[in-house]
């Protein structure tokens, strides 16, 4: 049985949370992250067989950035990369990932949601890198953004750099309002159309939210998420 | 329980309903039927509230109070309940959650005490089992991933939950197979009371072999151009709509 090692890095016990950590094969990490205001970046080393997983939230409001470097360097290697950023009136959030594929039979999978509001400014930076002899490399990346106001920003920019032939990379990139037809749907069954919204919004996060396996943490993500929105 | 005089409605400016006259009491079920593009859906949209329509003339009544004047949710609130042609899937969030915040205002408008979490799910078992849907599908986001038949089962689970005084079912048979379609009448036939009405909006005689309208209505080009009983069905389904459109072309 593999022993998972599991860190929390939460907002306000850290000033700027993240580090470096080596993965290896049977010891799988999972790393969660609820940072506050502040810079953060980690730096994951995947060997041969090694598994990571991370999920990390910007909610504390303030300028926050995240970024993530990842180097798949044995085969069989796995990463797993779920994040969401909130940012309201003032808020400033950056994520910057990228997620390095030096070596063949390698697995990386990224989904981050991203939300503005009022003058908030979000930013997705992905870059997915195969290199030249990484061949049956599978790199999936998507970026999904909710605008809630006109006046609100959103930037993203995925970017895959791929050196070899032989490979299943997809990547997904969309800005966009939230659905009205949704709302109307849930109004007709009699919620106001601000229960509707709300709703509709933790749905569209919950996708994140849900791939926190330890109970607890996935409560602490989601007291943030609900007092932010 | 339902009054519409002269209503008029447009969408980007462009005329859909042109003076329709409808009045539906407690106990009628309803049907109206009509060629594509006559205004059934508009119809039904107007009266659920939909913000894409705007009402440039008529009144509707509806309990005593005027319906044109109150949200979306106010009329779902006070038993106004439309089953969508094409219900709208809303990803992360579930069955269950949502059925328990539209209960809660549906009972708070009846002043009914809010139901217990047991409750909640006792009931909502009870309802599910009337449409034969799984009760699995609670634990699933809002129609996501729900067959066809599934979603349209799933309007009258809600509308079983909801207990409305007034359902207005927009074309839940189409694309339904026979045994499917069989089921959600059954629904719709048991929710029948004296206290409540229906109004079936509907392409398909078939059906009202499965429920039997007190009335059926033919709504042509915005206006209902004639409205019979039950043998009015089976005459369009046999002879078609030309020998009452004949009369309209010139208008």
């Amino acid at each position: 049985m593999a022993t998972t090692n599991e860190i929390k890095l939460f907002g306000n016990e850290c000033g700027c949370c993240g580090g470096d950590f080596e993965v290896v094969a049977g010891e799988p990490l999972t790393l969660y992250q609820l940072c506050g205001a502040g810079s953060h970046a980690t730096t994951l080393r995947i060997g041969e067989g090694g598994k990571a997983k991370v999920v990390f939230a910007a909610l504390e409001g303030g300028d926050t950035s995240y970024t993530f470097r990842v180097e798949l360097n044995g085969a069989g290697a796995e990463l797993e990369l779920y994040g969401l950023f909130v940012a309201t009136e003032g808020d400033r959030c950056r994520v910057k990932t990228e997620v390095r594929h030096n070596v063949p039979d390698c697995v990386s999978n990224q989904v981050v949601k991203g939300v503005a509001d009022g003058d908030g400014y979000g930013l997705f930076d992905g870059l997915v890198y195969v290199a030249p002899d990484a061949q049956h490399t599978e790199a999936y990346q998507q970026s999904r953004n909710v605008l809630l106001a006109p006046t609100a920003h959103i930037q993203t920019q995925p970017q895959l750099e791929i050196y070899a032939d032989d490979v299943r990379c997809s990547h997904g990139a969309t800005v966009g309002q939230m659905n009205e037809e949704e709302v109307y749907y849930m109004r007709q069954r009699g919620l106001t159309k601000e229960a509707a919204q709300r709703l509709q919004l933790e749905g569209f996060l919950q996708e994140v939210l849900g791939k926190i396996d330890d109970e607890p943490t996935r409560e602490k993500f989601t007291a943030k998420l609900l007092a932010k929105i | 329980m339902l009054k519409v005089k002269n209503l008029h409605a447009t969408v980007d400016g462009k005329e859909i309903l042109r003076g329709i006259d409808f009045e539906v009491k407690a106990g009628e079920v309803h049907a109206i039927m009509g060629p594509n593009g006559s205004g059934k859906s508009t119809f039904a949209s107007v009266l659920a509230g939909n913000e894409k329509f705007t009402v440039t003339e008529g009144t509707v009544e509806y309990g005593g109070e005027d319906l044109l004047e109150l949200s979306i949710e106010e009329r779902a609130r006070k038993g106004l309940f439309l089953g969508f042609q094409y219900p709208v899937e809303i990803p992360g969030v579930s069955m269950a959650n949502f059925m328990k915040l539209a209960v809660a205002e549906r009972r708070k408008a009846q002043g009914l005490e809010p139901l217990t979490a047991g409750g909640m799910l006792k009931y909502m078992r009870e309802k599910a089992a009337v449409v034969e849907l799984d009760a699995k599908l609670m634990s699933r986001a809002v129609n996501e991933g729900f067959s066809g038949g599934e979603k349209k089962k799933n309007e009258i689970f809600q509308m079983a939950m909801l207990e409305p005084k007034l359902a207005v079912l927009d074309e839940t048979d189409s694309g339904l197979d026979i045994d499917a379609l069989r089921i959600v009448a059954t629904g719709v036939n048991r929710l029948r009371s004296e206290q409540n009405a229906t109004v079936l909006i509907t392409h398909y005689q078939r059906l009202l072999d499965y429920i039997q309208p007190d009335f059926v209505h033919v709504l042509y080009k915005g206006r209902i151009i004639y409205s019979g009983d039950k043998s009015l069905a089976l005459k369009l389904e046999k002879e078609g709509y030309d020998w009452l459109i004949a009369d309209y072309k010139e208008d």
